[in-house]
């Protein structure tokens, strides 16, 4: 198997080495041959006409030997492509179309699908994102969000301390870092328990996390955590822990920064600074809160970590699956007398004894909690919808414009067939030619469905808030990008109807000349070879004004009709008499090129072709001839 | 093509060519001839046939090939049984009388 494979490469790798080889090896085989005769009593040139009637074409031997290893399936790929790519260099306008058309259609869906993947789909990347839970309980009296206060979020810490952990973020706050000797840079910031980041099991990418030791400032101020992106864009690197800075006029001490790929747990907002809840009492950084109200104790101005009628919070627990209706009745129990305060604020009645006999629930936050998520879930699916038609529709158009084309190229086919070529050899050049126009088409689409995703995000954010997800290539993205070549490969190919297509029933057509040939592993089809060697048996060809034989497959290889080795063809036109000139010129014909260097008369007068008006035939009785062994 | 077939059995050349090579190293033209000559005319080994079954061979590591001065004093690769070779006939032979005992078993009920 290994001595195969590195054969197999090594031949890949120099194939000329290797074909000298297989040359060498057959000449030796000849001149074996050639000593044998000439030792049995022939003369030189019956020895040699007799070892060449022996081994028979050449060309179809060496390709027998070089087809005997794996690599010439390599080969042969390579061969289509090359063929496959003349084709289509041939047929700009629908090698465009075909490329656009794909570019846009899987384009599309490559970028809604990245933004629905983003912000809908993809797992936090944090350690067991499926056991992360949103802890809610009843919504704030007048804002109507899933809040609570710090009172509430400690009593439901404390609830399910030990096999539940629950950690606690406020809402975004705008705000101004300046480091020491720079302008202040805008920075948008979150504030969160100690216990955020290790709940979460994010591990930084410097320095180190919040921990419980920074609720306290420290020497150098309020502990902070900058985001990755935001670190590199202000910083242009991570190598900033341990710098001072002030944060809305607040001191604070970068201790670290978090993870690439980590923007929080709010899907399309991440902060630039996470710090932690308790720098609130410094009365620098603001949140979105709700509260009682006047006449409930409520002082905004005083620190919020200890009054019960601000609601600031929202809470999310890591709790495996086994301990949720534990957790949840105990973090019922915890929340009542948040629950009687609440109610204070609805008047009395139905909806007061809805708050009060409120229990908590739990909301999955594997994939990000948010309200953009919930909004924006309804538009991205719609969306899809509207980009999954387009391609659709720009397939079914491809396959139109691929029927056509292919229709048109009827007689391309029936020379091929006739040169020997099977069905599955046309059906996988035209396989092939999909598949380069779709890679080609697809790659394009990655490039402009990354970029089209970043335009759809920017468009739907706003302008206080620029969304930011995490729009780098994943394996669902690139899956469903690959899925959709493959569906247009199969409805590009699925159009031609190559089922229906027969072969020529008759040799000569009118006016026209007609090719015989053969392909080299069908036995028992004419063939009409020369071989390379000249010394070789010259093999026929003829007929009307233009017959001619090719040297070796090396015309036809290179030409337009064919790709396989011991392939020749006969290209004959018009009527009249055996013109040997012309023949390089009708040969040039077929080689796409300039194969007519391999083309030779030599062997016309030997030819058998016979004439029947104006197309030549070939016949299996024809001395020069060979069937297959 | 004569009136009968000079066709090997199919899948049996790699048999044969490790059988011919089981005496003595010989080179491709050799064998080819060895064939005819054992089989007394019956088979006819086209080099179109018998180089690739070498080439597969040789990759298989069932035989091993060298370039060397033929008995004409010409340069013609030979090739040897290899110990994998040997073994891989022997099983061959085996496999081959069991089908063909098999098969006459057939034809004489």
């Amino acid at each position: 198997m290994l001595r195969s494979l590195i054969a197999g490469m090594r031949a890949l790798l120099h194939p000329a080495e290797r074909k000298a080889q297989i040359e060498e090896e057959l000449r030796s085989f000849l001149e074996a041959s050639v000593d044998d005769k000439l030792r049995s009593g022939m003369s030189r040139d019956e020895a040699r006409r007799a070892a060449h009637k022996e081994i028979g074409s050449r060309e179809m031997v060496r390709h027998k030997v070089w087809s005997a290893g794996w690599e010439s399936w390599v080969d042969s790929l390579v061969r289509d492509l090359r063929l496959a790519a003349r084709q289509l260099r041939n047929s700009p306008g629908f090698a465009v179309t075909a490329v656009l058309a794909l570019a846009i259609g899987i384009g599309a869906n490559l970028a809604v699908f990245q933004l629905l993947y983003s912000a809908m789909l993809a797992p936090l990347p944090v350690a067991r994102p499926q056991e992360l839970m949103s802890v809610r309980g009843a919504k704030s009296p007048y804002d109507g969000q899933w809040f609570v206060s710090d009172p509430a979020y400690e009593r439901l810490r404390q609830a399910t301390a030990g096999y539940a952990p629950v950690m606690a973020r406020s809402g975004f706050g705008a705000g101004a870092l300046e480091m020491q000797g720079a302008a202040p840079q805008p920075a948008r910031y979150q504030m969160v328990s100690d216990n955020f980041f290790s709940v979460l099991g994010v591990k930084p990418a410097a320095g180190r996390l919040l921990e419980a030791s920074d609720l306290r400032p420290g020497g150098g101020g309020w502990a902070v955590v900058l985001r990755y992106g935001y670190a590199l864009r202000q910083f242009g690197t991570v190598d900033v822990v341990g710098r001072y800075a002030v944060l809305n006029g607040v001191p604070v001490s970068i201790v670290g920064v978090a993870p690439e790929g980590f923007l929080g747990v709010v899907t399309g907002y991440a902060p630039d600074v996470w710090l932690p809840l308790e720098a609130q009492s410094t009365g620098k950084f603001g949140a979105w809160f709700d509260s009682l109200g006047p006449g409930h104790g409520v002082h905004l101005g005083q620190p919020w970590a200890e009054q019960a009628g601000i609601f600031w919070l929202w809470v999310t627990a890591r709790v495996p699956a086994d301990e949720r209706a534990a957790a949840v009745a105990r973090w019922t129990a915890a929340l009542q007398p948040d629950l009687r305060l609440m109610a204070e604020a609805v008047p009395n009645g139905q909806a007061k004894e809805a708050v009060l006999h409120t229990g908590v629930h739990l909301i999955a936050a594997a994939a990000g909690e948010g309200q953009w998520r919930e909004d924006s879930s309804l538009p991205l699916m719609l969306l899809m919808a509207l980009a999954g038609a387009v391609f659709v529709a720009g397939c079914l158009n491809l396959g139109n414009l691929q029927a056509a084309r292919l229709s048109a190229r009827e007689g391309e086919f029936s020379v091929r067939m006739s040169l020997g070529a099977s069905r599955w050899q046309l059906l996988r050049q035209v396989l092939t030619e999909d598949l380069l126009l779709t890679v080609i088409g697809g790659a394009l689409a990655v490039v402009t469905g990354h970029a089209a995703s970043e335009v759809l995000l920017r468009w739907a954010s706003t302008r206080d808030w620029v969304l930011n997800l995490d729009m780098r290539m994943s394996a669902p993205v690139l899956a469903l990008g690959v899925g959709m070549m493959a569906a247009a490969v199969c409805v590009f190919s699925a159009a031609p109807g190559m089922a229906g297509r027969e072969p020529p029933k008759d040799c000569g057509c009118e006016g026209e000349a007609r090719v015989c040939g053969r392909s080299a592993e069908r036995e028992g089809t004419a063939m009409v070879e020369r071989d390379a060697g000249g010394a070789g048996e010259p093999v026929s060809a003829a007929g009307g004004d233009g017959g001619v034989l090719c040297e070796d497959s090396g015309a036809l290889e290179r030409g337009e009709y064919g790709n396989g080795p011991g392939a020749c063809a006969v290209h004959a036109r018009g009527h009249g008499a055996w013109v040997p000139e012309r023949t390089a010129e009708s040969c040039g014909g077929i080689s796409h090129d300039g194969g007519a260097s391999g083309c030779s008369a030599g062997g016309a007068e030997r030819g058998g072709g016979d004439v029947r008006g104006a197309g030549v035939r070939m016949e299996h009785e024809d001395p020069c001839i060979r069937k297959g062994e | 093509m004569g009136a009968e077939s000079r066709d090997l059995v199919q899948g049996t050349l790699e048999m044969l060519v490790l059988k011919t090579l089981a005496l003595e190293s010989m080179h491709g033209y050799g064998i080819a001839l060895r064939i005819e000559q054992v089989s007394k005319g019956v088979f006819r080994i086209n080099p179109g046939s018998l180089l690739p079954a070498l080439s597969r061979l040789e990759r298989s590591g069932r035989i091993r090939g060298e370039w060397r001065a033929s008995e004409n004093n010409r340069r013609a690769r030979y090739y040897t049984l290899t110990a994998a070779g040997r073994r891989a006939l022997e099983q061959e032979c085996r496999q081959w009388d069991r089908q063909v005992a098999a098969i006459s078993r057939i034809l004489e009920a």
